[in-house]
């Protein structure tokens, strides 16, 4: 037992999800624990984090709770690995960085139709709300990332066998076209064309062609500028990418690279009027933007 | 890579305005450095090669001139040729036009000096960064096609068979000949090296000086022809070219639609694609002009047929496999159809003969992927960096992305037109409007950047064709991303530049900058 990796998993601002999915590795994570002493984490009775050789911290940084958790796990954790979407690029709920963070408290805690005579918290006991939500890596040192919303349980599983043993876990740089498999004619034909004349929401179209491309059915998806990895799982559930898997790691980012690549393939007129191009090329991934947060919202000391 | 800096004075204009001794001290740590009189002197020339050779130099940039006076005048390019044959790769060669977009315009400004010091280092970033090209060496055909049989079409294919060119003369309409001409006609129908294509018209061509593919398309059929050079001797209608202009990709002139050469003094009937020549359409075109123009055009293409060899510069885009997945986008944004996707490999890739290394799939691609060898992003970003140095902090800046096609030409004839303008407007040459990534604009705006003027070209008079549209297509998404992050998009301007002699594309910097400086615009 003594001679095992010592592990430790943490969450920050996230759902939880990727822990479910770790959990989801069901008699799989008999192996893995074969191979680790795990020593804290939210799914067992500890809490607090001792000093690790791997911690896997899920979230993002988002009040200063969080930051000063991952500081502190940072300097138990001689390896931290950034797990999941939130860690890794911020996640959906960095889309609050489209707002300034009075605004944020004042619909949370005053507009909200749930909420009648609501204050915004003002004790010394609460985690006070950073300006803007944060990847792991704009706080501290980060060694590895597993992206995914959530991350598949295989992928957790080989990267953290991969750092164990000391090797540089593979992810791809490619898109997600590659491994989605759906069929492609308009993309492919060398003309100078709209891929369809319009653009359509999912719930628009009476039927769906589930062995098609989605952009070739005027539905936006994110595939193309989204890294792969997921093994394209909403595709086939017949559902476009959402993007989840963060940008292609040859892009700088994924809000302006989706909009790039879109004016030539479907009508921008339609894009505009049917889509919400902003929430949609940066819905995971706002938070490592190259402007990562509306003005205004100033640096957190 | 050992780099050498070149400075030239240009006859003493610049340094009324530069010290260019001090700006060369400043990169002699870094650099060899000297500075010279000037660039189109046949003695600074060769002091220059010279340095080259001794210091075996690998990479050259030239501080002085606009680059567009090396293109612009017959021999201009001597001092670059020069460096192309003693080794310099043409994409280790840049150049920092001190002259037009400094010493001319902010004559008496004390800030001039830091502005030539930030240009400086842009175009040491371009040599750093740029890949170097791929030379192609091309036997060239001597087989030449005249587009239109009109009479400069007809004079110009009788002198290229006196010289044993081989002739395809295609044109659905023929013009009348005047009697005294008739007999040339008669000499050139004669001609055993003549292939007279009755009815066909011209659907595609791709290929490089030398080495031209043209297909041709009748009622009956379709032919694919070789040839070495492309005359287009039918140049007086609008209608006539403007299917062509977009087959050949020709600049035209905004106002005529007819096609331009590339300069309307010494290379008047040379185009901006080389290997393809035109009969200029001029005010007065009397038959003793119209006579000339055609021996003019002939021998341009002979002088380029029977060189044994050219060198062709590979400029195309580069495909990263390792990044692409294959999604299609870079196929359907090309507008010459220079890519395709693998189809066993899902990978994309490039046909060298049909890719102008224009940059709009490099800017579509989603992955980052494709990279264009000339201007790569790596070295915009960069640029984008060193020119948010300049000034002090809350000055506001302007950021002014030039088409090289359009608007550095225009900025440089606002220059010679002793028109000056606010320092704090700094210029960054690209290679096309739908070279632009939005990343790039945004990187621009988070470096501190109060506004972007782009001056792209007119609608229909972009070389590669859609650049302009796309980058409007992609500006109109892309202002959504930067109201959503609180920035007026009214800072990001795009303007037409009107093409050359024309200061529409200046004025508007002027007017952003003043709009951000006085507040009427917000930041």
């Amino acid at each position: 037992m003594g001679d095992k990796p010592r592990v430790a998993t943490a969450w920050l601002q996230g759902c939880s999800g990727c822990h479910i999915s770790f959990l989801d590795l069901h008699h799989e994570l008999l192996d893995v624990f074969e191979l680790i002493d795990l020593k804290a984490s939210p799914i067992m009775d500890i809490k607090k984090v001792p000093e690790v050789d791997v911690a896997l911290v899920e979230g993002a940084v988002s009040n200063s709770e969080n930051r000063e958790v991952l500081k502190e796990i940072r300097e138990k954790a001689k390896i931290l690995i950034a797990f999941g979407t939130c860690a890794s690029f911020g996640g959906v709920a960095g889309l609050r960085n489209l707002y300034k963070m009075e605004d944020v408290l004042t619909e949370a805690y005053k507009n909200s139709p749930s909420v009648t005579g609501g204050e915004l918290p003002g004790s010394p006991a609460i985690p006070k709300l950073l300006s803007k939500v944060y990847p792991l890596h704009d706080v501290v040192a980060v060694d590895y990332h597993i992206p995914g919303c959530p991350p598949l349980p295989g992928m957790i599983k080989e990267i953290l066998i991969a750092v164990l043993n000391g090797e540089q876990p593979v992810l791809s740089n490619r898109s997600l076209c590659e491994e989605c498999g759906r069929k492609q004619s308009e993309m492919l034909i060398p003309k100078r064309e709209f891929v369809t004349n319009s653009v359509a929401a999912l719930m628009e179209l009476e039927e769906i062609d589930e062995t098609a491309c989605f952009l070739e059915q005027g539905i936006l998806c994110m595939g193309p500028a989204t890294r792969e990895g997921c093994h394209a799982r909403c595709m086939k559930g017949n559902v476009p990418c959402r993007g989840c898997m963060g940008p292609a790691p040859g892009a700088l980012e994924q809000g302006t690279k989706i909009v790039n690549a879109l004016a030539s393939i479907l009508p921008a007129g339609g894009l505009m009027f049917m889509e919400d191009i902003v929430g949609t090329g940066y819905r995971y991934s706002l938070p490592v933007s190259i402007i990562p947060s509306i003005r205004g919202n100033e640096a957190d000391e | 890579m050992k780099a050498g800096l070149f400075f030239s004075s240009c006859g003493g204009m610049l340094e009324q305005t530069i010290d260019l001794k001090s700006l060369a001290d400043e990169f002699a740590s870094q650099v060899k450095t000297m500075v010279v009189g000037d660039f189109l002197d046949s003695k600074d020339i060769s002091d220059i090669i010279r340095v080259v050779r001794e210091e075996k130099l690998d990479a050259v940039v030239l501080a002085g001139n606009s680059p567009e006076e090396y293109t612009d005048s017959r021999q201009g390019r001597l001092l670059v040729d020069m460096l192309e044959d003693v080794g310099i790769n043409p994409n280790k060669i840049a150049y920092v036009n001190l002259k037009q977009q400094v010493a001319l315009v902010h004559r008496k400004d004390p800030v001039s000096q830091q502005k030539a010091v930030l240009l400086t280092r842009v175009a040491l970033a371009r040599i750093e960064e740029a890949h170097p090209v791929q030379m192609i060496r091309v036997a060239p055909r001597n087989t030449v096609a005249v587009l239109g049989k009109t009479v400069e079409g007809w004079l110009a294919a009788a002198q290229m068979l006196k010289r044993g060119l081989r002739v395809y003369l295609i044109g659905q309409t023929e013009e009348e000949m005047p009697p005294t001409l008739a007999p040339v006609k008669a000499f050139v129908e004669l001609n055993p090296k003549t292939h007279l294509m009755e009815g066909y018209k011209v659907i595609d061509v791709y290929g490089w000086a030398g080495d031209l593919t043209i297909k041709i398309k009748s009622n009956k059929d379709e032919i694919t022809v070789d040839v070495g050079a492309i005359l287009v001797a039918s140049n007086k209608r609008r209608e006539d070219v403007e299917e062509l202009r977009t087959i050949l990709h020709l600049d035209t002139d905004q106002d005529s639609g007819l096609l331009v050469p590339l300069t309307m003094d010494s290379r008047m009937v040379e185009t901006i694609e080389e290997g393809i020549f035109i009969i200029p359409n001029l005010e007065t075109l009397d038959m003793l002009m119209r006579v000339a123009l055609a021996d003019a055009a002939s021998l341009a293409v002979i002088n380029l047929l029977e060189q044994p060899e050219l060198l062709h510069k590979n400029l195309v885009s580069e495909v990263d496999e390792s990044k692409c997945g294959g999604c299609g986008t870079c196929v359907k944004t090309c507008s010459f159809q220079a890519s395709t996707v693998d189809p066993v490999r899902r990978v994309s890739q490039i046909d060298l003969r049909r890719c102008k290394g224009c940059g709009n799939c490099v800017t579509s691609c989603p992955t980052g992927a494709r990279d264009l060898l000339t201007y790569p992003l790596a070295y915009l970003l960069k640029a984008v960096e060193i020119l948010a140095e300049f000034g002090e902090k809350g000055e506001p800046k302007i950021l002014a992305l030039l088409c090289e096609g359009c608007g550095y030409k225009s900025v440089d004839d606002a220059a010679q037109a002793n028109m000056e303008y606010s320092p704090n407007i700094l210029p960054l040459g690209v290679r096309c409007g739908g070279a632009i990534d939005t990343q790039l604009i945004l990187e621009a705006f988070n470096r501190g950047f109060d506004g972007i003027t782009i001056c792209k070209c007119a609608d229909g008079h972009c070389s590669n064709i859609v650049g302009n549209t796309d980058l409007d297509r992609r500006a109109n998404l892309f202002r959504e991303i930067l109201r959503s992050r609180g920035i007026n998009d009214d800072l990001l301007r795009i303007v037409d530049s009107g093409g050359r002699g024309d200061n529409y594309c200046v004025n508007t910097l002027v007017q952003l900058f003043e709009a951000v400086k006085s507040g009427e615009v917000t930041r």
